[in-house]
C-alpha cells in the first residue's frame, strides 16, 4: 500500500517540478536551521575525541566565597578545595585538574628566529584518564613528573611534526618562552570543537611559574585557578554521585573560617557545564531549556505554514480524485493516512538537502557558530582552524534527530491539510472537475 | 482598484488564511529584527572620533628572566624606564614619523580600560578614564569641540598637574551638562572633595563602533616617570605602556609595519625592553570588530532573517501557483471583456501586496503592545513615534519586495493564458 502512495507521490513530483522542487527547498531550509542548532549542540555534549567520556563526567569550575566582612569573590577552584570535596567521593575512577592560564605561550623552534605561538594548558596526570587521547608516542608524564615539577610536555602530533618533521620527538627538548621541556609524548591532534582540552602543548600543572602547593586566591582557601572534571566509573550512577557531591560542597562550604563558599549547584554534567560562565551566578537551565524549546519551535512553526499552505493547494488539485475515491467508500482516515505518507516522500527529500545544507552552512560558519549562545566571543588560537571530523557530523544520532524533525514538520504541514481535504463534501470535491 | 481586491481577497479567505497567518508572525519577527539592524547601523554610523589612518602601534615585550641576555637591574634602579624612553625617542627619530603618543590601558579598540566615575549635583556617571600624554591627541587627530586644534587640546594636558583642572569628552558634557561649552563648569571626580573645573572639551570619542558606554572619557596626563615610580612597579608593568604613532602622509603601504619593524628590529631593543610588533591600526580595528559579539549576533540575526524571509516566500508562490490554475476560468473572462496583460499581472501583484497590509494591521497592533511593555531596547535611541514608522515602513518595503519577487512569475503565467483556452474551462 505504501509504495502505491510513494509512486503516486513520485509521479506527482515529477508533473509539478518547479513547484515540488519550491517544496522541498522550503523543507530543507527549515530542517538545515534545526539541524545546525542540534549538530552544534550535538558536537558540545556528545562524546566526541579526545572528551570521550563526557556522558560520565561531573564538571565543577568555580564557586563563590561570601567573607564574614561582606565581601563577595569568586572564581576558579583552589586544588585543596577540589580534594576536600571531591577526592574521597565513592565510584570515581578518576579526577582531572586543568588550572586557568592567561599568558601567551610560544615556541622557539630550533634554528629558526621566528616564534610559534601555541595553545598551552596545564593539567594532572588523571587527565590522561578522564580524557583518553591517543598517544602515538611515549607516554604521559609521570605522578613523579608531576610531584618535583619536572619540566616534561606532551605535544601534539601536528606541533611534533613542525618542529621534529618525521623525526621521532621523544626525549626530545623544546623550548617554550625560552624554558626547556623534554617531550615526553605525542598525542593525535585535538579539535578546537573540544576547546576545553584542546591544546598543542600539555604541562603537568605543578611546572607553572605561578604554581605553589595549597595555593589559594586571597588566602580563601577555597578559590584558585584550577576546574576539575570528575570521571564517574562505569557502574556509577550519575546523578547520584552528583547529589553525594553537591552535598560535600555544601558541607564543605559551611565548614569555613571566615566565610561561606557555595558552587552554585556544581559539579555539573557536562551539559551543563557548557552554558556557565560567570563564577557567581548560575544559569537557569529550565528557562535555558525552554528558551532553545522556542527557538527550535519557531523554527519549525514559521516554514510549517507555509508549507501548510502549499500542501493545502496541492490538495485543491486533487480533490476530484479524493471525491471519487470517498464515493466509492474509502475511509476519511484511510485518505488522511494517504496524504500525510505521501507528504512524508516530499519532506524527507527536504529533510536529505537540508542535512546536506546544514553541513554546508557548519562549515562555512565553523569559527563563530559553537559559540552561538555565548555572550563575548573567543578569539581562535592563531593559526589554528576549527576541524571537524566526518564522526562528528554523520553518526546515527545526527541522523536520528534529521528523521524525528522531519516526523514532525511533515505531521505539521500536512495534518491540517489532509484533514480538510478528506472531510470536504463528497459532492463538493466531485464537483471540482 | 483597491477595493475591487480587498473583495476578491475576502471570497478566497479560506485559501488566503494560512499566506495571513504566515505574514503575521513573520511581520512581527522581522520588524524587531529591522530594528536591531536599524539601531545598529546608526550606532556604527556615529563619530568614533579617532582617526586611524597612518596610525600604528608599537608593542613592547619583557624578555623572559631565562634568557642569557637578559640583565638584573636592582630595587628603584630608573634604568628600565630610561630603556623605555630610549625605545619611544627612537621611534620619533625616525623619518617617516609625524608624533608619538603614549598611554595607559587608554587605547581605542581594546577590552581594556580604568573606570571612574564623575559627579554632578547628585546625577553619576561612570567614565572611562584615559591617562595620555599630549601627543596623544595629535596622533588619533582628536580636536576640541570647539575647534581646537590636537595641539592646543595637548597643551592644556601638562599644565593640569597638581590642579583641579580636568579635560573631559563631548559625551559627557552632553549627559551632565546637556551642552557641550562647558568649560569653566564643575564637576566631582569619584572620592573628591573640591570640585575640578573643566578646561576643555574634546571631539566625541568612542572605544569603538559598537560601543556605547564609554562614550565618557575624562584625560589626564600620562608620566612615564611617575608611573615608574610608583610602588611596586615591576619592570613587566613598562610592557602595559601603549606606544602609538603617526607616519606623515603619503608614507603607508601595505606593508608598513612590517617593513617599519624589520627596519628598525635592531633599534627598538634597550635593555630588557623590544618591540616585538608593529601593528597598523586600522588592522587592530578591523581584528576588535571582527571578534566583537556584536558582529556574531549580527550574522546570526541576518541568518535567520534571510531564513524568514525565503519562507515568507515560499507561502506566498505557494499559494499563488494553483491560485492561476484555479482561477483560469475568472482571469479567461476578464482577458475576454478587455483586460490587458498587464492589467492581469498588476491585479495578481496587488493581491499579494494587499495581502501583506492586511496583515501588517495586527502585526503592528502586536508590535505596538511590545514596545509599549518596553521590550525594545533604548540603549541607542528612545522608542518614539519616529523610530516605529521608520521601522514599520521598512519592514513592509523589505516583505513588498519579497512578495512582488513571489507573485511576479505566477503572475506573468496568469497573463500569458489564451483567453480562448482560459473560458474553455468555464
Amino acid at each position: 500500500m505504501l509504495k502505491i502512495y510513494l509512486k503516486q507521490a513520485w509521479n506527482l513530483i515529477r508533473q509539478e517540478r518547479l513547484f515540488s522542487l519550491i517544496y522541498v527547498v522550503g523543507t530543507g531550509l527549515s530542517v538545515s536551521m534545526v539541524m545546525v542548532l542540534s549538530i552544534v549542540f550535538y558536537m558540545r555534549v556528545a562524546n566526541i575525541y579526545p572528551e570521550t567520556n563526557r556522558d560520565r563526567i561531573l564538571v565543577a569550575k568555580s564557586g563563590t566565597f561570601n567573607s564574614e566582612g561582606g565581601g563577595q569573590s569568586s572564581s576558579s577552584l583552589s586544588e585543596g578545595m577540589i580534594d576536600a570535596c571531591f577526592g574521597s567521593l565513592k565510584g570515581v575512577e578518576a579526577i582531572a585538574l586543568m588550572a586557568r592560564e592567561d599568558d601567551e605561550f610560544l615556541v622557539q623552534p630550533e634554528g629558526d628566529p621566528v616564534q610559534l605561538p601555541v595553545t598551552v594548558k596545564f593539567v594532572n596526570t588523571d587527565f590522561w584518564r578522564v580524557f583518553p587521547f591517543r598517544f602515538l608516542e611515549g607516554k604521559a608524564f609521570t605522578e613523579a613528573d608531576q610531584q618535583s615539577a619536572i619540566r616534561t610536555a606532551v605535544i601534539a602530533r601536528s606541533l611534533a611534526h613542525r618542529l621534529f618533521g618525521d623525526e621521532e620527538a621523544t626525549g626530545k627538548y623544546i623550548s617554550v618562552n625560552f624554558r626547556q621541556y623534554r617531550v615526553c609524548g605525542i598525542v593525535q591532534d585535538a579539535s578546537l570543537v573540544t576547546e576545553k582540552t584542546y591544546a598543542q602543548i600539555w604541562f603537568p600543572y605543578t611546572v607553572a611559574d605561578d604554581y605553589k602547593p595549597n595555593d589559594s586566591w586571597n588566602n580563601t582557601g577555597v578559590l584558585g585557578k584550577f576546574n576539575a572534571y570528575i570521571l564517574a566509573s562505569r557502574d556509577t550512577n550519575l546523578k547520584a554521585l552528583k547529589q553525594e557531591a553537591e552535598e560535600r560542597v555544601e558541607r564543605y562550604g559551611k565548614s569555613l573560617k571566615g566565610g561561606t563558599f557555595t558552587a552554585l549547584g556544581q559539579p555539573d554534567y557536562y551539559w551543563q557545564s557548557t552554558f556557565r560562565y560567570w563564577s557567581n551566578s548560575a544559569p537557569d537551565f529550565g528557562s535555558l531549556l525552554l528558551q532553545y524549546g522556542l527557538i527550535v519551535l519557531i523554527l519549525l512553526l514559521v516554514p510549517s505554514v507555509s508549507l501548510s499552505g502549499m500542501t493545502d493547494s496541492r490538495m485543491e488539485r486533487r480533490l476530484a480524485e479524493m471525491g471519487v475515491r470517498r464515493a466509492f467508500g474509502a475511509p476519511t482516515g484511510t485518505l488522511m493516512g494517504q496524504i500525510i505518507s505521501e507528504n512524508f516522500l516530499f519532506t524527507f527529500l527536504g529533510g536529505l538537502f537540508g542535512l546536506l545544507f546544514s553541513y554546508l552552512l557548519i562549515y562555512l560558519s565553523r569559527d563563530w557558530i559553537l559559540q552561538l549562545d555565548a555572550t563575548f566571543v573567543d578569539v581562535l588560537p592563531e593559526g589554528a582552524d576549527v576541524v571537524f571530523t566526518p564522526g562528528m557530523l554523520m553518526n546515527f544520532q545526527v541522523f536520528g534527530i534529521a528523521l524525528f524533525v522531519c516526523f514532525v514538520l511533515n505531521l505539521l504541514s500536512a495534518l491540517i491539510p489532509a484533514w480538510r481535504a478528506s472531510h470536504r463534501q463528497i459532492i463538493y470535491s466531485l464537483n471540482a472537475k | 482598484m483597491i477595493k475591487h481586491i480587498l473583495k476578491l481577497i475576502w471570497s478566497q479567505f479560506r485559501s488566503n488564511t494560512w499566506v495571513l497567518a504566515e505574514l503575521l508572525v513573520v511581520f512581527v519577527v522581522l520588524w524587531f529584527m529591522t530594528d536591531y539592524f536599524l539601531m545598529q547601523g546608526v550606532l556604527m554610523h556615529r563619530p568614533v572620533g579617532y582617526k586611524l589612518d597612518n596610525v600604528y602601534q608599537a608593542v613592547v615585550s619583557l624578555r623572559s628572566s631565562d634568557n642569557p641576555s637578559f640583565i638584573e637591574y636592582e630595587e628603584g634602579s630608573e634604568e628600565p624606564m630610561r630603556n623605555l624612553e630610549r625605545i619611544v625617542e627612537r621611534i620619533r627619530q625616525h623619518p617617516d614619523v609625524e608624533v608619538v603618543g603614549l598611554s595607559y590601558y587608554s587605547l581605542p579598540y581594546t577590552h581594556s580600560n580604568i573606570g571612574n566615575g564623575v559627579w554632578r549635583d547628585s546625577t553619576r556617571l561612570n567614565i572611562r578614564y584615559m591617562l595620555v600624554s599630549p601627543d596623544y591627541f595629535r596622533v588619533f587627530g582628536i580636536g576640541s569641540i570647539l575647534g581646537g586644534s590636537p595641539e592646543e587640546l595637548g597643551a592644556k594636558l601638562p599644565g593640569m598637574k597638581n590642579t583641579t583642572d580636568i579635560v573631559i569628552s563631548a559625551g559627557i558634557a552632553e549627559t551632565l551638562f546637556g551642552r557641550t561649552d562647558v568649560i569653566g563648569s564643575e564637576l566631582y571626580s569619584g572620592g573628591d572633595s573640591v570640585p575640578r573645573h573643566i578646561v576643555a572639551v574634546t571631539e566625541p570619542v568612542r572605544n569603538d563602533e559598537y560601543s556605547i558606554g564609554h562614550r565618557h572619557v575624562a584625560f589626564g596626563l600620562f608620566s612615564l616617570p611617575e608611573l615608574a615610580g610608583e610602588e611596586e612597579m615591576v619592570e613587566e608593568d613598562l610592557t602595559n605602556v601603549q606606544i602609538t604613532f603617526r607616519t606623515r602622509p603619503g608614507i603607508a603601504s601595505a606593508d608598513y609595519a612590517g617593513k617599519f619593524l624589520r627596519e628598525m628590529k635592531r633599534q627598538l631593543m634597550a635593555g630588557n625592553l623590544w618591540v616585538s610588533d608593529i601593528r597598523s591600526y586600522q588592522k587592530v580595528r578591523a581584528d576588535y570588530l571582527a571578534n566583537s559579539p556584536e558582529t556574531g549576533s549580527r550574522k546570526l540575526f541576518s541568518a535567520l532573517g534571510a531564513f524568514f524571509l525565503v519562507n515568507v516566500f515560499l507561502a506566498v508562490i505557494g499559494t499563488f501557483w494553483f491560485r492561476v490554475r484555479r482561477r483560469r476560468s475568472e482571469l479567461g473572462l476578464r482577458m475576454a471583456v478587455g483586460s490587458s496583460r498587464s492589467g492581469i499581472q498588476g491585479l495578481m501583484i496587488g493581491e499579494g501586496l494587499l495581502l501583506l497590509t492586511l496583515a501588517m494591521l495586527p502585526a503592528l497592533l502586536v508590535c505596538l503592545n511590545l514596545v509599549w511593555m518596553d521590550v525594545l531596547s533604548t540603549t541607542v535611541m528612545a522608542a518614539g513615534v519616529g523610530r516605529f514608522l521608520t521601522v514599520s515602513l521598512l519592514t513592509w518595503s523589505v516583505l513588498a519586495f519579497v512578495i512582488f519577487l513571489a507573485t511576479w512569475y505566477p503572475s506573468r503565467k496568469a497573463s500569458r493564458l489564451e483567453p480562448a483556452e482560459a473560458l474553455h474551462y468555464e
